[in-house]
């Protein structure tokens, strides 16, 4: 991994978006971009998996990195059509490498935030704390990930529908890859350590329709 | 279709770009031709765009819709990290030149730490400049501003109090000016050092040359770094003065 593009993806991201757009050096981007998501998410998920112990460390160690992988390969397409239809017919390296750098940034917040999840968790944090201390990691890390999306889509019209658009499609895609993959703290009150979850619940945007169904008609739920 | 289903089509997908991958990138070498065949296959999506695809001339100064690539690049200030900035041509030059040693006797030389070293006190020294670029820019430390102020304060027969301030101000700023222009100059010529260094690396490898120069040209490589390292201290060490 290139420490000084880390650096530069970390402290000047606007420079690095600027050479993606211009399909420059890009490939030694893209590898150490690779690098970085892997090892960040990696440790992340691993923290977070400490809070069940034992093989959930292995799984959740191993199914955040395929989460934001499989998330960003499959928002390519979309992310390549969106910037050409709002006028930035860019070439499928650049918009690849845009969005691994940006997937690099997300994640390298994702390890700065490692030691205080495991520290969190290491002193006793109950369930809903270790994932509220997981959904803010996650939140930064789409913060700092979309500053670097919003440099590199630049100024000009339809700047605000495609970034508006590439977040709604990665928001839906990681939510939903997300969901496929859990758990990943583990299920509260279970002894046992599952890969996947047994339920079947349908898809995360059923389930969020469902329990806002069920907070406006809480009856509706009591029936069940 | 069943998840099962669309892994193993994902990973036969991944299996054919590995093999792409493998017959194109063999002319870099059989090894790394073999790990980025094997790091295709899981991420073929996002990896094989790079190792496939061949950028077209083209597709450089990409249009961000109507930003800045509107004005002529020649319009925007060039820095170090410029695609024909020394920092690029630097990283190039290292890697290239750690690839030419690697498995010979001269890895002894110019080994990936020594490498790795150079170019930390390289991206340390751009950091610096980059920090001098943006102090240059930040309003009250403007060269021709400071100029302009002390001719119109001599004009104006303002007090000689006020006259040495800015005197005093617009010197600083110059002397700012100065470090920053000779040591982006230093940068350019350890640029083209580095890349000597690589030329005659890869000609001791291939044409089997002696590569008695070596050794020389990675002193002189270290003494450069230590000049600009040094040519950093100075204002830290003037600033209480000042």
């Amino acid at each position: 991994m290139n420490l000084h593009l880390v650096n530069r993806i970390l402290r000047t991201p606007a420079d690095v978006a600027r050479d993606c757009r211009d399909d420059r050096d890009v490939t030694s981007i893209a590898r150490s971009a690779l690098v970085a998501i892997l090892l960040g998410s990696l440790l992340f998920g691993a923290a977070v998996g400490s809070w069940r112990g034992g093989a959930q460390i292995l799984f959740s160690g191993g199914k955040l990195p395929a989460v934001t992988i499989g998330t960003l390969a499959i928002c390519v397409p979309a992310f390549y059509a969106i910037a050409a239809v709002f006028g930035r017919p860019w070439s499928v390296r650049s918009v690849v490498s845009l969005m691994l750098v940006a997937g690099a940034r997300f994640a390298l917040v994702l390890l700065a935030a490692t030691p205080v999840v495991w520290l969190a968790i290491d002193l006793g944090a109950s369930y809903d704390l270790a994932k509220l201390a997981a959904a803010l990691a996650y939140a930064l890390g789409g913060l700092a990930a979309l500053t670097l999306l919003l440099h590199g889509v630049g100024d000009g019209p339809g700047r605000r529908t495609t970034i508006a658009l590439f977040v709604v499609v990665f928001l839906l895609v990681g939510a939903q890859a997300a969901w496929v993959l859990r758990p990943y703290l583990g299920t509260p009150g279970a002894d046992d350590v599952a890969l996947f979850t047994r339920e079947r619940e349908g898809g995360l945007v059923y389930q969020l329709w469902k329990s806002a169904g069920d907070a406006v008609r809480p009856s509706r739920a009591e029936t069940r | 279709m069943r998840p099962v289903d669309l892994v193993v089509l994902y990973g036969l997908i991944g299996v054919g770009c590995a093999i792409a991958v493998l017959l194109k990138e063999q002319q870099n070498g059989l090894g790394r031709a073999i790990g980025s065949a094997f790091a295709t296959i899981p991420l073929w999506p996002l990896w094989a765009p790079f190792v496939l695809v061949t950028p077209r001339p083209a597709q450089r100064g990409a249009p961000t819709g109507r930003d800045e690539t509107r004005a002529p690049r020649s319009h925007r200030p060039q820095t170090e990290r410029d695609a024909s900035g020394p920092l690029p041509r630097i990283e190039h030059a290292l890697e290239e030149a750690v690839r030419a040693v690697a498995g010979s006797p001269m890895s002894e030389i110019f080994s990936r730490s020594v490498a790795a070293r150079i170019a930390a006190e390289v991206a340390r020294v751009a950091e610096r400049l980059d920090e001098l670029r943006a102090l240059s820019e930040t309003q009250g430390l403007d060269r021709a501003a400071s100029a302009a102020r002390l001719r119109t304060l001599e004009s104006s027969g303002a007090p000689e109090r006020t006259v040495a301030t800015a005197r005093l101000q617009h010197e600083s700023l110059t002397r700012l000016d100065q470090l920053r222009t000779s040591d982006a100059q230093a940068l350019e010529e350890l640029a083209d050092l580095l890349e000597a260094l690589r030329a005659q690396l890869l000609l001791a490898r291939y044409a089997g040359s002696s590569a008695d120069g070596t050794g020389a040209i990675v002193s002189e490589v270290w003494a450069r770094l230590e000049g600009l390292g040094a040519a950093f201290e100075v204002p830290r060490e003037c600033a209480p003065g000042v």
